[in-house]
């Protein structure tokens, strides 16, 4: 079978090192290294918004659930308005476990929400709909260690089937059991 | 999705903002117009009085509204579309945003042009409607689009405090256009310009000159896939 995608050689020019990657389906990647090292380098690649000074990338056509480093939310909406919204535009319905093991505040305006209530608001939308491949940035910041574990747990469930999930991090021990590859660049 | 876009762009302070900005142009309007002089003197210059309303408004209008314009515009490059543009491709979300925009201009011209009459039927006596002045406000959306176009083209979020430099440039434009009455150069750039010898041909021009625009954006758009 094809991979979704495909890195050879790629590099940009301000990193001293290339990146040769393949993420096959039902792959889960974690990506970890020292900061600087150019872990979002390799994920803008994969997304392609940035372009390889060199190398080459090849890319199904995917439909890419993604959560970026920066969390970018509507502020003056309700959690579960927003929800909503973006369940009706992915053509999906809300995935009632993750809501639940979240305990997110549902009828509070996002703008009022503490930074890890808003990151897992943001991790619920990454996975709202049907992406052939999900890619986390840094996705535990600001989530306590208990909401860490219930994450894995659902990461875990979602792996077994069948969906790609690709994750930079800076606790790669934490889904050690769940890695099909480990990159530490 | 346009939903989705509304909920970001336009958040409770922006709007607050918005609505401030209509208040005040609708009160320098009024002052502007407000005219004490009995009935019988308000009837006796109304060609007059309507020419200077129409003119003066017009004016003001068209120095105010490309900023309008692109304090809306200037936001279109967004953080927040990333994750949607790698979920439902650039192109999708590329068209919701460009639908998206178009409204909200055809919204603020409708307000405007609401405004334009509606202040001096109510304050003055003397206040006719003339048809032939709607062109004035369809000729104001299509230089929106254009300036949508390109600010789609040349504004990202990085550089989104040169975006103000299209309506200056707009500005300088049509005053060069104003002075040196040449078609050639309306057919560089056709904005609005009261110019009777092609005005036959500017809409249809204009309308052609902004879905170039539009389809500009798209290869523009196809260009950054890969």
């Amino acid at each position: 079978m094809a991979p979704l995608i495909k890195l050879e050689k790629a590099k940009k020019r301000y990193l001293d090192h290339a990146f040769d990657l393949t993420i096959e389906k039902k792959d889960f990647i974690s990506i970890s290294g020292q900061n600087g090292t150019g872990k979002t380098t390799l994920i803008q690649m994969l997304l392609g918004f940035i372009e390889p000074d060199e190398g080459m990338i090849s890319k199904k056509k995917l439909k890419i659930g993604y959560l970026p480093e920066r969390i970018n939310l509507p502020l003056f909406i309700k959690v579960f308005q927003y929800l909503e919204t973006l369940a009706r535009i992915k053509k999906s319905e809300l995935d009632q476990e993750l809501l639940m093991m979240f305990n997110l505040p549902l009828f509070q305006s996002v703008h009022t929400l503490s930074k890890g209530n808003q990151q897992k608001l943001a991790i619920v939308s990454t996975f709202l709909g049907t992406p052939d491949l999900i890619i986390l940035d840094e996705p535990l910041s600001g989530l306590d260690v208990k909401t860490c574990h219930i994450f894995k747990d659902y990461l875990k469930k979602r792996r077994d089937e069948g969906l790609s999930i690709l994750i930079s991090t800076h606790q790669p021990e934490l889904f050690k059991d769940l890695c099909s590859r480990h990159i530490i660049l | 999705m346009i939903r989705l876009i509304y909920h970001y762009v336009f958040y409770t302070k922006k709007q607050r903002v918005f609505i401030l900005l209509l208040c005040l142009i609708i009160l320098f309007l009024s002052l502007l117009i407000y005219d004490n002089a009995p009935f019988y003197e308000q009837q006796l210059y109304k060609d007059l009085e309507n020419i200077y309303y129409h003119q003066s408004t017009q004016r003001l209008y068209l120095w105010f509204l490309p900023f309008l314009y692109e304090m809306i515009l200037m936001d279109h490059d967004q953080p927040f579309m990333k994750p949607f543009d790698v979920y439902f491709g650039k192109d999708y979300v590329l068209a919701s945003k460009i639908v998206f925009y178009v409204c909200v201009l055809i919204w603020v011209t409708w307000i405007f042009m609401i405004s334009y009459h509606l202040i001096p039927y109510i304050l003055t006596d003397y206040y006719e409607i003339y048809l032939i002045y709607e062109l004035f406000f369809i000729n104001l959306f299509l230089d929106g689009l254009l300036l949508l176009i390109i600010t789609f083209l040349l504004v990202r979020l990085k550089y989104q405090a040169f975006s103000f430099m299209i309506p200056i440039f707009y500005m300088l434009y049509s005053f060069v256009l104003e002075d040196i009455q040449h078609p050639m150069l309306y057919l560089l750039f056709p904005i609005f310009l009261p110019l009777e010898s092609f005005k036959s041909i500017e809409f249809f021009y204009k309308i052609c000159y902004i879905f170039t625009g539009f389809t500009l954006l798209f290869i523009q758009n196809l260009k950054n896939k890969h």
